[in-house]
């Protein structure tokens, strides 16, 4: 979830499979309730992406959805599953410095294929990415790079 | 070395983690703030992080993240209205700025926006932390080319001497000017505008103007903060050595600390520099470089060492008419010399000269230009330039040398 427009010019990124996790053989079993999600565009990624976090090492109160944090009920169920992080250091820095106790730290993850798919969902951030993880892959442990 | 360990939200509890900040405020007993439903958003990223909502009275409020833990966020909050609002986003005033009211409160929002706690404090109380510092903009793309802050012993609220604020002013456009006439042409020809900047914000508490670009040319603007940005790494690192490759983009650059830095006699003492400009500068952020006095010594010395090395420039003084001007780059062709020499070209500052070419060009009279262009460069910079009326008009009107005292003048006028 994040501001603004929604795009998808996704340069750089893998998506040679049409709608590929429907055959995963790791399932997004947490979005078993919400259609079309990852929605249609989300592609598989070789990437280095950034997200900001409060505790260093990341804590149980970082790298959270908004479905997770119980915000924008009755809002787009697929988006409020998705994790928000950064193409660009540039605005990973902008948001340490705009919340500089929330986002103290900012961590680098190299994001593979088997760890699910991403969107450029842009906005005023304008390198900013929504991204749904397969079951059982967890944030913390690629998020591991504090810069 | 640590283990790496695996968390997931859902394997957590509310109270794992510290606590929120105390704060030494009584609780607020009002009843404005009950739920916090948001009216317009301005940032989120899976949480609420900047937005306005209506307080129980109906009256508009800001509210920033300034911090949460598993069950609550914990927001700043102050009144606002529509122009504090429109001046947030268009990043004439920066988040704190906005938030800066006389009344503020810290509010404590559990799941589906209810309030749990309140305090009013003021916003000095604030941990040093949990706010954004002063001049942080909401949105990246708002932060200034370049920020510059006057202080000293002389610059006081209510008494900020005006030669500062010009100081500021014509710093950072004659450096500006300066390095987008030794980079050339960059990118598509553009209108050289005169007004090469827009003041983005003032503050007059310590004399502080943000300026941004004017022009639309995005990658001659890139290239100028790239320069500028090298102009502020070597004010800031003093083993910092310009390449030897482009004496004219050096002079460009020690020209541009000079401008920038607060010379002898002048009130302010010290200038900061923050901006894009310093973070480029710096690999940092927020980047901030310090400009003295020191500074602009090291910056006159260096220009001298130049001086010695440069080679004499070819000089020129010339009669004839102009027939043919380029704004553009901007540049004019003199024709009809009255020595019968070839027709020749002179590049001009717009802003000093662009009324005096045009009036010649359109009037069709003739005029006396002196100019002089460095070895290797193809036109001349036009130095000065009058109408010649006919009865100054003899044969001593040819070709002749430039006066040297005034290159001399205009050094010591700096000062």
């Amino acid at each position: 979830m994040t501001e603004g427009s929604s795009t998808s010019d996704n340069q750089g990124f893998r998506n040679d499979e049409a709608e590929p996790f429907r055959n995963s053989p790791v399932p997004f079993d947490y979005l078993g309730d919400v259609p079309d999600c990852p929605p249609a565009g989300a592609v598989e990624t070789n990437s280095v992406f950034y997200c900001c976090h409060e505790y260093n090492p990341a804590g149980p109160s970082d790298f959270r959805t908004a479905a997770q944090r119980n915000h924008f009920l009755g809002l787009d169920e697929c988006r409020r599953r998705s994790y928000s992080i950064m193409r660009e250091l540039r605005d990973a820095k902008s948001l340490k410095k705009l919340y500089p106790m929330v986002r103290r730290f900012i961590s680098a993850g190299d994001i593979v294929p088997h760890h699910g798919f991403v969107l450029h969902t842009g906005g005023r951030y304008q390198s900013h990415h929504s991204l749904w993880l397969r079951g059982g892959v967890s944030m913390h442990a690629i998020f591991n790079r504090v810069i | 070395m640590a283990s790496r360990r695996r968390f997931y939200a859902r394997d957590f509890q509310p109270g794992d983690l510290m606590p929120l900040w105390e704060i030494h405020a009584k609780q607020w007993s009002g009843q404005n703030f009950l739920q916090v439903a948001p009216e317009e958003i301005f940032a989120e990223f899976g949480q609420l992080l900047t937005f306005t909502f209506r307080d129980s009275f109906g009256n508009l409020s800001l509210a920033h993240l300034c911090a949460s833990d598993l069950d609550r966020a914990r927001y700043a909050v102050a009144p606002t209205d529509r122009r504090i609002v429109r001046e947030l986003l268009s990043g004439a005033i920066s988040v704190r700025d906005a938030l800066d009211q006389p009344w503020t409160w810290v509010v404590d929002v559990g799941a589906n926006g209810s309030v749990l706690s309140s305090w009013a404090i003021r916003i000095t109380d604030f941990p040093p932390d949990a706010l954004p510092d002063p001049e942080v903009l909401l949105y990246p793309e708002l932060e200034p080319m370049i920020r510059l802050r006057a202080t000293g012993d002389r610059v006081r609220v209510g008494a900020i001497p005006a030669a500062t604020i010009r100081k500021i002013v014509d710093g950072v456009e004659y450096a500006y000017k300066g390095i987008r006439k030794a980079i050339g042409p960059v990118g598509a020809p553009m209108w050289r505008d005169a007004n090469v900047l827009d003041a983005q914000q003032l503050r007059f508490g310590s004399v502080e103007i943000a300026f941004r670009p004017t022009s639309a040319n995005v990658q001659e603007n890139q290239k100028i903060e790239q320069v500028l940005a090298r102009a502020l790494k070597w004010a800031f690192f003093p083993d910092f050595r310009l390449s030897d490759d482009n004496p004219r983009e050096n002079r460009a650059i020690l020209e541009a600390v000079k401008w920038m830095s607060p010379g002898r006699g002048e009130r302010a003492t010290r200038i900061e520099v923050t901006g894009r400009v310093a973070e480029l500068a710096l690999d940092a952020s927020p980047g901030r470089v310090l400009l003295t006095r020191k500074t602009w010594k090291r910056a006159h010395l260096q220009l001298r060492r130049l001086a010695i090395r440069d080679p004499e420039p070819e000089k020129l003084s010339v009669v004839g008419r102009i027939r043919q001007v380029d704004e553009d780059f901007p540049a004019f062709t003199l024709r009809e010399r009255e020595d019968r020499g070839v027709d020749v070209s002179f590049t001009f500052d717009l802003e000093e000269y662009m009324d005096d070419v045009h009036d010649a060009q359109l009037g069709g009279y003739r005029v006396l230009v002196t100019g002089e262009r460095s070895p290797g460069e193809e036109l001349f910079v036009l130095r000065r330039m009058k109408p010649v009326h006919q009865e100054e008009n003899d044969d001593s009107l040819g070709i002749t040398d430039i006066d040297d005292d005034e290159d001399d003048d205009d050094d010591e006028d700096i000062t």
